[in-house]
């Protein structure tokens, strides 16, 4: 989700003189606690506003996994004051759109309609905070919508299910380790008292940030806010210990077979840190993370990059291999390639390969060129990610929601010019090593 | 309820004015005769192309899946610029450029920072693939094994298979009822000469439109849409492709085996092209029955009042020489009758009695409404100009769609329902465990 971000010094082509637009965003707090972040944008008539909660499947335990999410679904049930899907039908008469999300370190509910809307979208926001209503027979409808859901995500997809385990093998302690949908058992052994529970620990307006991305005034979207928001009380609300964990005993691995898949997948997920989980530990080097986000970029970060140019092309071993890291996360998290074999490449040549091309990075450490290339990219998409709203707000409430600052948004790629090819070998050194590492190996039953 | 009425009506006084406020379209020819479209935003130092061919499978002929293979090979390389030159070129540039292709269309994408020296380098790349791409061996291999391997990875999605179904059974022999990757067999049959003699006919500037936005102002623009242009030879028009033939059946129901969970049900029938009189109704009544997400008629019959299913919809694919509408949900072996049943019955009682009043309102406002939403990044912009021009609908689509749908009355929306979607032309397509056995 994240876009890998850097700032380039110089660059072959003349980058330096680049006028960035900077936003006008202002941030706020109620005396509640409720955190208001607002970007104006006046491109076009229309605003996003987006509540984030911090609560996710990382505040979950065994026995309630996907609890967070099965809330964000009673969300939609209704209150005294809009019953019945009442909030969904005044969205949809008005032009709107609406949804909502959950991760492993939030949930996050939103409207995007004309930016007369905002007060709207707060008054309704602010009564579902307190006032949601939980009925046993709206539940036990919903909780069937979520077993399905599940089965189409991951129980009917080899790889989303390859995913799922290769997740649950790499972590041990950390509740990083369940599904944010959760397990099918916790799923079918929820009740409606679990859920109603959790709304009353969570939701609170000291743990709640509101983003308005649009066509408003920074002041006036104040005033709606206090005016909306301001009479909700402050909660107690739980505090979240660390839960980090980096190194196992050895390499895990996990041989999959299935009778679904029809294309082989390799999973290689190793344990690293993220801007979260340095916050909560003193061992580790922030810059470690940047330097994390610019080697994902130089081996994965467009069809120039090693893995594209090497493993796809040059020696024909890949058919697809990608790496996902996300900094912005709450806890040590994954940095996780995945990759589907070329014809006739077995999993465990294309694992020996990328071993090694990860590795390679300390024989042949970047290039001046590798650098620039990363670096002009992500200059460019920085303009390029102004240009949806939605997505603007979606960096703030999540930079937010893990406790970090969202201002961070523009200073990470300041952070990052400090990243320097040595670099990337001292996280190789450091990050990429055996007992980090989590293998799961996806067969098809008809290629066994 | 009085407050929000009021609103809906300041909506739909405002928004048309509005969207023409902010979307100012302005459309030429260049000097070859390729028609362009542009809108400026000037805000962000940016500007995006869209270059759309009549290049899209429809063209395939009996080589299923050539149009797709040919717009993925256009950005492997160009001129003395082998694979890897060609795309560290491009990363240098801040830019993007990709490529892709559906049944009616292939597209060339660009994006570029607006400061002169890169949109210099991108364009320079851009016209370089135009001009002359490579076709090299070893990409047109690589990209050949890569869709049998993509192919392969539809064949586990049972929503992949019940939609190939559906279109198969749908259009038959004509070029909508086949995937538009091909078939393994199709694909594998493909040639470099194949490729470069697809690219040659039909890569040209009489089957090219042209869309930019961004941040570059007229003079620019028509500079940009004029060097695109006068690099491609001018050849000749496609062929205009011929209609699906109209089909007598007493609706059909295909049934297929597959080792899944949950059961994939589609029911759909054919509907119009792009331009028809009947758009508009049809776009009413499919955002009714499941467009509008959260309140149409399937999500709230099958998901909100049964728990069935976690996604329920429907979606109007009008295209260039017909199109569908289709019904979609997917749950658990166990309740696939049940599902089917309440789709099936709430299509008949949609026939029967048509959508309620307020369903129809509800649809009709959120389209109204909900249509800046739609324009207001310059990527969607850019691919609406895409569509209007590719289509060759009016460049006042815009401003006149917010009158065109509210114009639309239930009368309508039931005559077309009961038009296109009558029982002798629904086909139901079933993609699960334990089906009844193979038709």
């Amino acid at each position: 989700m994240w876009p890998h971000a850097i700032l380039s010094i110089f660059t072959t082509i003349a980058l330096i003189a680049l006028p960035l637009a900077s936003p006008l965003s202002q941030e706020f707090q109620l005396s509640n606690g409720l955190k208001l972040i607002v970007q104006e944008d006046h491109r076009a008539p229309v605003a996003v506003v987006q509540i984030w909660y911090k609560v996710g499947s990382a505040h979950e335990h065994r026995g309630v996994t996907g609890v967070s999410h099965a809330l964000e679904h009673m969300m939609f049930k209704g209150t005294k004051a809009y019953p019945d899907g009442l909030f969904s039908q005044i969205v949809a008469e008005k032009g709107g759109r609406e949804n909502a999300f959950t991760s492993s370190d939030y949930t996050a509910y939103y409207q995007q309609w004309s930016s007369e809307n905002v007060g709207l979208s707060f008054e309704l926001e602010a009564d579902r905070m307190n006032n949601l209503v939980f009925k046993e027979e709206e539940f036990l409808k919903e909780i069937n919508v979520v077993l399905e859901e599940r089965r189409l995500r991951t129980d009917d997809n080899p790889q989303g299910l390859a995913r799922e385990a290769n997740r649950a093998l790499a972590f041990q302690e950390s509740p990083y380790r369940h599904p944010v949908i959760g397990w099918e058992s916790d799923i079918k052994g929820m009740r409606l008292d679990d859920l109603e529970k959790w709304y009353q620990q969570w939701y609170a307006p000291n743990n709640a940030t509101v983003v308005v991305v649009g066509d408003v005034s920074s002041k006036s979207v104040h005033k709606l806010a206090q005016q909306h928001f301001g009479g909700l009380a402050r909660e107690r609300v739980p505090v979240l210990r660390s839960a980090n964990e980096r190194i196992s005993q050895g390499t895990k691995r996990l041989s999959m077979t299935s009778e679904k898949a029809r294309v082989p997948m390799l999973l290689m997920s190793y344990k690293v840190p993220s801007l979260g989980s340095v916050r909560m530990s003193d061992e580790i080097d922030e810059a470690d993370v940047y330097a994390l986000d610019v080697l994902a970029e130089v081996l994965d970060g467009d069809a120039s990059a090693r893995f594209a140019k090497h493993l796809i092309r040059g020696e024909s071993l890949a058919t697809y291999a990608s790496i996902g890291y996300s900094p912005v996360s709450l806890l040590d998290t994954l940095f996780s390639i995945s990759a589907v074999p070329a014809e006739g490449v077995t999993l465990d040549q294309l694992e020996v390969a990328i071993t090694s091309e990860l590795l390679e990075i300390i024989q042949s450490p970047p290039t001046q060129m590798e650098m620039q290339r990363v670096k002009s990219q992500v200059v460019a998409s920085r303009v390029y990610a102004m240009d949806s709203m939605e997505n603007q707000a979606t960096i703030i409430g999540q930079l937010e929601s893990v406790g970090l600052d969202w201002r961070l948004k523009d200073e990470y790629i300041e952070n990052i010019t400090e990243i320097t090819a040595s670099d990337l070998v001292a996280v190789v050194k450091k990050y990429i090593r055996p007992d980090a590492l989590a293998t799961t190996q996806l067969l098809p039953e008809s290629l066994l | 309820m009085k407050n929000f009425v009021s609103a809906i009506l300041v909506l739909l006084l405002v928004f048309p004015l509005c969207v023409s406020a902010k979307v100012q379209v302005e459309s030429w020819s260049t000097e070859n005769n390729v028609s362009v479209l542009y809108a400026q935003v000037p805000e962000l130092e940016m500007v995006d192309m869209y270059l759309a061919f009549d290049a899209g499978s429809t063209r395939d002929g009996k080589k299923h899946g050539l149009a797709n293979l040919v717009s993925a090979l256009i950005l492997q390389g160009a001129s003395d610029l082998n694979v890897d030159e060609f795309n560290e070129a491009i990363g240098l540039t801040g830019g993007n450029l990709s490529s892709g292709s559906s049944s009616d269309m292939a597209y060339i994408k660009m994006r570029s920072l607006t400061e002169q020296a890169n949109l210099e380098a991108v364009m320079r790349l851009l016209k370089l693939a135009l001009s002359s791409p490579r076709f090299d061996d070893s990409d047109v291999n690589r990209l050949v094994a890569r869709t049998l391997i993509g192919l392969d990875f539809k064949k586990q999605s049972p929503a992949a298979v019940a939609q190939d179904e559906l279109y198969a059974e749908l259009f038959a022999a004509h070029p909508y009822g086949f995937p538009h990757e091909g078939t393994a067999e199709s694909v594998k049959s493909i040639t470099r000469d194949d490729v470069s003699k697809f690219f040659n006919e039909f890569y040209v500037a009489k089957n090219l439109n042209i869309s930019i936005v961004g941040a570059v102002n007229l003079r620019q623009a028509k500079a940009m849409a004029e060097e695109i242009s006068s690099i491609l030879v001018s050849g000749e028009r496609a062929d205009k492709v011929f209609s699906p033939p109209s089909k007598k059946t007493q609706g059909i129901l295909v049934k297929r085996n597959f080792p899944s969970i949950q059961s994939h049900i589609r029911v759909g029938a054919r509907s119009v092209e792009r331009g028809h009189p009947d758009y508009f109704p049809l776009l009413v009544a499919n955002h009714a029955l499941g467009g509008n997400s959260l309140v149409s008629v399937l999500f709230r019959s099958i998901r909100e009042e049964r728990g069935l299913a976690y996604s329920a919809y429907s979606y109007f694919s009008p295209k260039l020489t017909g199109g569908s509408l289709v019904a979609a949900v997917q749950t658990d072996r166990e309740n696939q009758e049940e599902a089917l049943s309440v789709l099936d019955s709430s299509l008949e009682k949609l026939r029967l009695e048509g959508f309620s009043g307020k369903d129809i309102d509800s649809a009709k406002d959120n389209l109204i409404g909900g249509f800046p939403l739609r324009v207001d990044t310059n990527a969607e912009i850019l691919n609406y100009l895409a569509m209007l021009g590719f289509y060759k609908l009016p460049t006042d689509y815009l401003e006149t769609f917010a009158g065109n749908v509210d114009r639309v009355t239930r009368a309508e929306v039931s005559r077309v329902f009961n038009r296109y979607l009558s029982p002798e032309k629904l086909v139901t397509v079933i993609v699960g465990p334990n089906q009844d056995g193979d038709e």
